[in-house]
């Protein structure tokens, strides 16, 4: 570890009310790759914010080749050698290859105020040489697909000097062909001599592709090392720790008919080809990692995304129909993945909230004149129901914290009294009380006889609630897993290691 | 403002429809010219090409620091009144003894001033561009009216001559200074590190500031430069009509974006040109209204015209960049 | 006078001002606007003519009932420029046909016909083709400018029928009372859309969270297409109103600062720019505050020159502050 190129040592960082990072110490060598996992909220993008200069540490320090450094900003991190690819690769859409790859430091002829467009076009072709490309330094990027553009960012990266790599969930949206690209260009990188590390939740190109690996839980270093030292089933334990006890009411409700019925859902991008049937009564589990399709097949279930093929049926007065994608969002509850993006008016009060998906149960039957009395005695009922940490339901959403502010979603959804139900990620950055307290409500939904569907990268949380489950990945469900069958090591290894033919 | 990442760029169009988005506005303005050549024989007269030219000089001029603007995916309605204070300021500066260049650098700097006080109010305080330039709008247009007494003004006949002076034989000196700008400008945008950035701005706005671009810094020379192409367009325009015109600049502001957005230039930042796009908007425009005249059109409905172009240009922007 | 602090205030249970759903807000400018007319009377010299009060009665029910319908528009994040050119050519043109076919009612109707076919043209062009609503209401300015002029040949209809005159500047004692009625009466019902309906709700909704408003089922491009009929059947409304009021119609009618006085009432009133926030009751009262402030610069004589820089400085003024109010 003394002759780590890359070192982080006693990394703490704390947020108000979360301590995101305890005592972290990471090592990366040269020529090498080391796997950063772990789970959403484990803490692995607060530490690549750090290294990348976009947050500072509380305290720890961060050391290259043998000398410490102080990143405060971007712009100290490039200037180090450190660059970050990005999910999403920051690109201009109407610039050319060259001309991104350089925009930050663009070169121009001596002595002249114009830019020396044969210099960075050659040294731009240098670098996507390198990293094994033939795409022209010339080409506009709005005519580059996705996966090459990450090779840009690379090669913008190289072309600033950069030594130090981090790549954040890079083959997320990458076809096969693109990911075997990726790889070889990384291994091309590795023989220039430069550190890499590379987040991912996928465990079996973790285990391709890095030598070094190291797992973060709970803001904590779970297990780190040589990656040939760990079997599988050791990093899986790294990841998920051990088994946590949850109260979670029985089960009590028979699973009944089918509520709602997919049918060949496929998206622009992702998904392809989704079928799937919800019955009232049960909890179907939707488990796959960052990247896999599933928020994608909900949005385009309900017609909130452009939708490529297939079709919905609800189950209308006994019989199952098909239905048009608005008719199903009216008769359905969709917990959104970001209640801050599309979950809530954080600038009306909570009532209003509450009421804003079931407006027509307040209105009168001719003019549509709202009752806010009797909206507001719903919401205090929602209140009481729920355990919603707050004042009064007048004040405003934007001033309650995350646990309860997705109480409020979830009671804005319970409002409509829904028989079909969908939850995305309705766990994510709450706090451990109320996240139990939203299982517990899941819980209760199903029994009460709703079709649920929950989707969560947390396997506890799937494993828990869930009557069986559908893993997806890359846009398809791939396995499907019933109660006999669920355990956290199934459920991984189902996900993992799925390669397209 | 800014353009976001959309998938819809990628898949673009297919064959006839890529060539029809493409192409469609050099046909259409090809077109247009041969059915105005056909129709009324005084159309492609040397003289009436004359005209068209100085009936673009004003705008040429303007519309260089407009793109500038609208390219980065903001707005600047103030450069007609702008247009109209400056030129105001020189010549009530000139009826009062000051020398004909000294008035003509206030004319100048005024018209800068205003720019900066614009680039300050939308980069600094971050306020919204279009509703600022609209009040200032209005404002200038008090202000020029005042120093103006609400009357006609005229001036030195020295600087009409000097102006409209016809270089290589045919050129008024006022269009050749507009078509100069508009090539200079094509060359900074295209051929410099302030240009392409620019350009990045008008992409995403964020993606710039996280490459390390100076996103307040370069709105304000826009705003600066925008008001100094203004004052110089005022000036263009009293040359052409002879005098400072209560009327000065009104509308202005309209025919430029519509010419700009007409050309080619997304409102949504981060794509177009000066040349050939700016300059063919304008030339459209002002063809399609001279072409009007010369067959007896009632001015009357140009602004039915206008309007109508203006909407199918956004309509196709739209399409294009939304 | 925070605007979140407003909404949340419009909830709160208060006996009569509840009932009337007066916010802290508005109740705030309400005494600034008695403070000013207070002010105005001690200070300035022919402000209680009754003469002077009736233009002030008048030129707030036109500005009025124009913020009225732009405040619909705002409230939801757009913009419309469009109003007083819109007014303008509904006016000539029904004005046209009231005198030609000696029909009243049917004049009335065609004012609020062509102000509605300008729009649906907006509410298309916004809703459905999603162009920016600054530069589409510019544009139908531009041509409803134009219709108007081109309808008249630049000249001013006269000779509107007396019944029609009368009857809309119908007062006591010299002061018109009929415009102040029709302004109540249109606020009144504008501000209970707004504010006590389900499409009401729906258009603050889309002023605070475009997306989220999506996901809960409410009808986008529906309601934005809505907001802009509405806004431009006010149009049509205030064509209606200062056609009897000044017994004629011309191109002209609207001034070129009216777009910046409807905008400036709607913004002093309460409603933000961004959207999400402001109400038809703040709007009304901006008016009263902008005509105010236009009637005392002509009775000190500010030359008209002077009141378009400071309507012009107004309203970036204005922009400032709603800009600073957005951020905190």
């Amino acid at each position: 570890m003394e002759n780590a190129s890359l070192q982080l040592r006693n990394i703490v960082k704390q947020f108000p009310g979360v301590r995101a990072l305890d005592d972290v110490t990471v090592c990366a060598n040269a020529g090498q790759s080391m796997g950063l996992i772990g789970i959403n909220g484990a803490g692995k993008s607060t530490l690549m914010n750090i290294i990348a200069g976009v947050l500072k540490q509380d305290s720890g320090e961060i050391i290259l080749d043998g000398k410490k450094v102080e990143i405060n900003n971007p712009r100290d991190a490039e200037a180090a050698g450190i660059a970050f690819i990005h999910q999403e690769p920051v690109v201009f859409e109407t610039m050319t290859v060259a001309e991104n790859m350089f925009i930050s430091h663009l070169v121009s002829k001596e002595k002249s105020p114009f830019l020396d467009y044969a210099y960075m076009e050659t040294e731009a072709r240098k670098y996507l040489d390198i990293l094994g490309s033939t795409i022209s330094p010339k080409a506009k990027i709005s005519s580059i697909p996705i996966g090459d553009r990450q090779i840009i960012e690379i090669a913008r990266a190289l072309a600033a000097g950069a030594k130090y790599l981090l790549f954040d969930e890079p083959t997320s949206s990458l076809t096969f062909k693109e990911k075997e690209k990726l790889f070889e260009v990384i291994g091309s990188l590795k023989k220039r001599g430069d550190t890499i590390i590379f987040i991912s939740h996928f465990l079996d190109e973790v285990a391709e592709i890095c030598e070094t690996v190291t797992v973060l839980r709970d803001g904590r270093v779970s297990g780190s090392g040589n990656m040939a030292d760990f079997s599988r089933e050791d990093i899986i334990k790294f990841i998920i720790g051990e088994s946590k006890e949850k109260e979670i009411p029985k089960r009590t409700a028979q699973v009944g008919n089918v509520v709602v019925k997919a049918e060949h859902i496929s998206g622009e991008k992702l998904p392809h080809d989704v079928s799937f049937e919800v019955h009232s009564g049960e909890v179907l589990g939707i488990w796959g990692l960052m990247g896999s399709g599933r928020s994608e097949t909900i949005r385009a279930m309900f017609g909130l995304d452009a939708r490529a093929g297939g079709r919905v049926s609800l189950n209308t007065d006994g019989e199952l129909k098909q239905v048009s994608s608005t008719k199903l969002l009216e008769k359905s509850g969709y917990v959104t993945e970001n209640r801050h993006k599309d979950g809530l008016f954080l600038t009306q009060p909570l009532w209003k909230n509450n009421s804003a998906a079931s407006l027509r149960q307040f209105a009168s039957k001719a003019l549509k004149v709202l009752n806010p009395k009797k909206e507001m005695a719903a919401a205090d009922e929602m209140k009481e129901r729920l355990n919603i940490k707050a004042p009064d339901m007048k004040i405003l959403a934007s001033q309650l914290s995350g646990g309860n502010q997705q109480k409020v979603v979830f009671s804005k959804w319970l409002q409509r009294r829904p028989d079909f139900f969908v939850l995305d990620e309705p766990t994510r950055g709450v706090d451990v009380g109320s996240k139990n307290e939203i299982h517990v409500k899941v819980a209760e939904l199903a029994n009460d006889g709703a079709a649920v569907l929950l989707i969560s990268s947390e396997i506890e949380e799937i494993l828990t609630l869930s009557d069986r489950v559908l893993v997806m990945n890359k846009g398809r469900i791939v396995a499907e897993v019933g109660k006999e069958n669920m355990e956290r090591q199934n459920l991984m290894a189902l996900c993992v290691g799925e390669e397209e033919q | 403002m800014g353009r976001d990442l959309g998938t819809a760029a990628l898949t673009g169009g297919k064959g006839f429809g890529k060539t029809l988005s493409n192409y469609g506005f050099y046909i259409v303005f090809v077109v247009v010219v041969v059915i105005f050549g056909c129709a009324t024989p005084t159309f492609l007269t040397a003289f009436n090409i004359q005209q068209l030219l100085l009936s673009s000089c004003v705008s040429f001029i303007i519309c260089t620091g407009l793109t500038f603007i609208i390219l980065t995916g903001s707005l600047d309605m103030s450069v007609g009144s702008n247009a109209f204070v400056s030129a105001a300021t020189a010549v009530i500066l000139m009826k009062a003894g000051v020398p004909i260049p000294a008035a003509l650098i206030v004319c100048i700097l005024v018209g800068a001033g205003i720019g900066a006080v614009n680039g300050l109010m939308v980069s600094k305080l971050k306020m919204n561009s279009m509703l600022t330039t609209l009040g200032m709008m209005i404002g200038l247009r008090g202000v020029a009216l005042l120093i103006s007494k609400g009357r006609q003004v005229f001036f030195d006949s020295s600087i009409k001559e000097a102006g409209m002076f016809q270089v290589f034989g045919f050129l008024p000196v006022i269009v050749l200074i507009g078509i100069v700008m508009l090539i200079v400008g094509q060359v900074v945008l295209s051929k410099t590190r302030f240009g392409r950035n620019v350009i990045a701005i008008g992409c995403s706005q964020q993606a710039a500031e996280k490459m390390g671009i100076k996103v307040g810094k370069t709105m304000m020379t826009l705003f600066v430069f925008s008001g100094i192409c203004s004052a110089i367009g005022g000036i263009a325009a009293m040359i052409n009509v002879g005098a400072v015109q209560p009327y000065m600049g009104v509308g202005l502001e309209f025919t430029t974006v519509t010419a700009i957005v007409l050309g080619g230039t997304s409102l949504f930042g981060g794509k177009g040109s000066l040349i050939p796009g700016t300059i063919l908007g304008i030339l459209m425009l002002v063809i399609i209204e001279n072409g009007l005249g010369l067959l007896g059109a009632s001015p009357f409905i140009y602004p039915f015209v206008r309007g109508l172009i203006i909407f199918i240009a956004m309509f196709a922007d739209s399409i294009k960049n939304r | 006078m925070s605007n979140l602090q407003a909404n949340a205030a419009a909830g709160r249970r208060s006996s009569f001002l509840s009932k009337l759903r007066i916010s802290k807000a508005n109740m705030v400018m309400l005494v600034v606007i008695a403070g000013l007319i207070i002010a105005m009377a001690i200070g300035i010299k022919g402000f209680f003519d009754p003469t002077n009060l009736l233009n002030i009665v008048v030129q707030t029910s036109a500005v009025g009932v124009l913020a009225v319908g732009i405040t619909f528009v705002l409230v939801t994040g757009g913009m419309d420029l469009s109003l007083p050119a819109v007014m303008a050519a509904s006016a000539v043109i029904g004005g046209d046909i009231m005198i030609k076919t000696n029909n009243i009612a049917l004049g009335c109707l065609t004012m609020l016909g062509v102000a509605a076919v300008f729009g649906v043209i907006n509410g298309l062009a916004v809703a459905k083709a999603k162009m920016v609503p600054f530069i589409v209401t510019l544009a139908t300015q531009v041509i409803a400018n134009g219709l108007a002029v081109f309808y008249t040949n630049a000249e001013s209809i006269y000779g509107l029928p007396d019944e029609f005159v009368s009857t809309l500047t119908a007062g006591i004692g010299g002061v018109q009372i009929a415009p102040i009625v029709i302004l109540i009466i249109v606020a009144f019902i504008a501000n209970f859309l707004l504010a006590r309906t389900m499409f009401g709700r729906w258009v603050y909704q889309l002023g605070t969270n475009e997306e989220t408003a999506r996901v809960s089922g409410t009808p986008v491009v529906k309601t934005k297409f809505m907001v802009y009929i509405v806004s431009a059947l006010m149009a049509g409304v205030a064509a209606i109103l200062l056609t009897a009021r000044l017994g004629s119609a011309s191109a002209s009618m609207g001034g070129d600062t009216m777009v910046l006085d409807v905008i400036s009432s709607a913004v002093i009133g309460g409603v933000s720019i961004y959207g999400g926030t402001g109400s038809v009751v703040g709007a009304v009262m901006g008016a009263l505050f902008i005509t105010l402030l236009s009637n005392g610069m002509n009775l000190l004589e500010v030359s008209y020159y002077v009141q378009m820089v400071i309507k012009g400085s107004v309203i970036v003024a204005l922009t400032f502050v709603d800009t600073q109010r957005k951020r905190l």
